[in-house]
């Protein structure tokens, strides 16, 4: 994907939205699917730019289901993470263990975030965790995102795309250029 | 390349199930024409899959997706079930490119372009983007506003 810095009419990270990083720091929305080998990339080159205040980092989410078998499940159980407040150990582990996304994998991860496993299991098959990541999906494509992994920058009120960076070394060519 | 206000050519391309498909079948409905160069490249992938996920979203337009390809039918049949795609493929593998030819959107390789077409239920275009590279993707966000319009 070349068609990079395109003006975007997504909407800017909001209270709603998954979040993490220093305030005041550039904001840097990241669209992903969790069963994405390329996406778990640009999730590694990201990861050190959060850590060190140079970024705060927005997730999206972008399962491509159709072609990506465990996408949905892997999207859904971070949604049920995310209710008991774990949804960054999900997108650490899944990102480190992409491939690794079979129900075992989930419950491993969940344990290992010290999750309520009952609880876990009934939310990541609650539709209405399912419907809000499809409107996300389905928002982000009207916004302007043509595939994943996709990166937002906000310049001034607007998000600017680019393909995901492939290393740390092409994020800081895009901070230098939007900073 | 066709321009909006054009009306589509006479064609007739076949899905992957054997239905034909022509001008006529898309008359009375709205249709998205995808042209795309090449099953199983990277970018087409990309974009089919996109499309794919958003058939609720195409239909709420009430408009259908059609996918058409100078690939031979086996390839795209290939591709539809690896990449888990519903919507109609058609190969336009013979006369090599003869939809693409009447469509303005052959690329200079053999391959079509990548366009996209929405055609109203008069046959007549209403929006039209062809990207400069294939290995560009052509803009969601005008796609559905368009649609939206």
């Amino acid at each position: 994907m070349t068609d990079t810095g395109r003006r975007s009419s997504l909407s800017l990270p909001g209270p709603t939205d998954h979040s993490r990083g220093n305030d005041g720091s550039i904001e840097l929305v990241f669209f992903a699917d969790f069963d994405c080998t390329f996406c778990a990339r640009t999730a590694q080159a990201i990861a050190p730019a959060v850590e060190e205040g140079v970024v705060r980092l927005t997730f999206r989410h972008f399962p491509l289901t159709s072609a990506h078998g465990r996408a949905e499940a892997a999207h859904r159980a971070a949604e049920a993470a995310d209710r008991q407040g774990a949804f960054w150990d999900f997108y650490d582990a899944m990102f480190k263990g992409v491939g690794r996304l079979e129900d075992p994998d989930l419950w491993r991860y969940a344990q290992a975030a010290g999750l309520d496993l009952g609880r876990f299991e009934r939310d990541r098959r609650d539709e209405q965790i399912w419907a809000a990541i499809r409107e996300e999906f389905a928002a982000a494509v009207r916004g302007g995102v043509t595939g994943a992994p996709m990166v937002g920058l906000k310049v001034g009120e607007i998000l600017m795309l680019e393909a995901g960076p492939r290393s740390r070394a092409e994020l800081d060519g895009l901070l230098t250029t939007y900073r | 390349m066709l321009q909006v206000g054009d009306k589509i050519p006479e064609f007739s391309l076949k899905d992957l199930e054997g239905e034909t498909v022509s001008n006529e079948t898309l008359l009375g409905q709205r249709s998205v024409l995808v042209f795309f160069p090449a099953a199983f490249s990277g970018v087409c992938s990309d974009q089919l899959s996109v499309y794919q996920e958003m058939l609720d979203e195409f239909e709420k337009h009430n408009a259908k997706v059609y996918a058409i390809s100078v690939d031979v039918f086996h390839s795209q049949k290939a591709f539809a079930d690896q990449r888990g795609l519903t919507m109609p493929l058609l190969s336009d593998f013979f006369p090599q490119g003869a939809v693409a030819d009447a469509f303005g959107v052959r690329g200079s390789r053999g391959a079509s372009d990548r366009a996209l077409f929405v055609v109203e239920a008069d046959g007549t275009i209403s929006w039209c983007f062809k990207t400069d590279s294939p290995a560009d993707m052509p803009p969601t966000d005008q796609l559905f506003e368009a649609l939206a319009a």
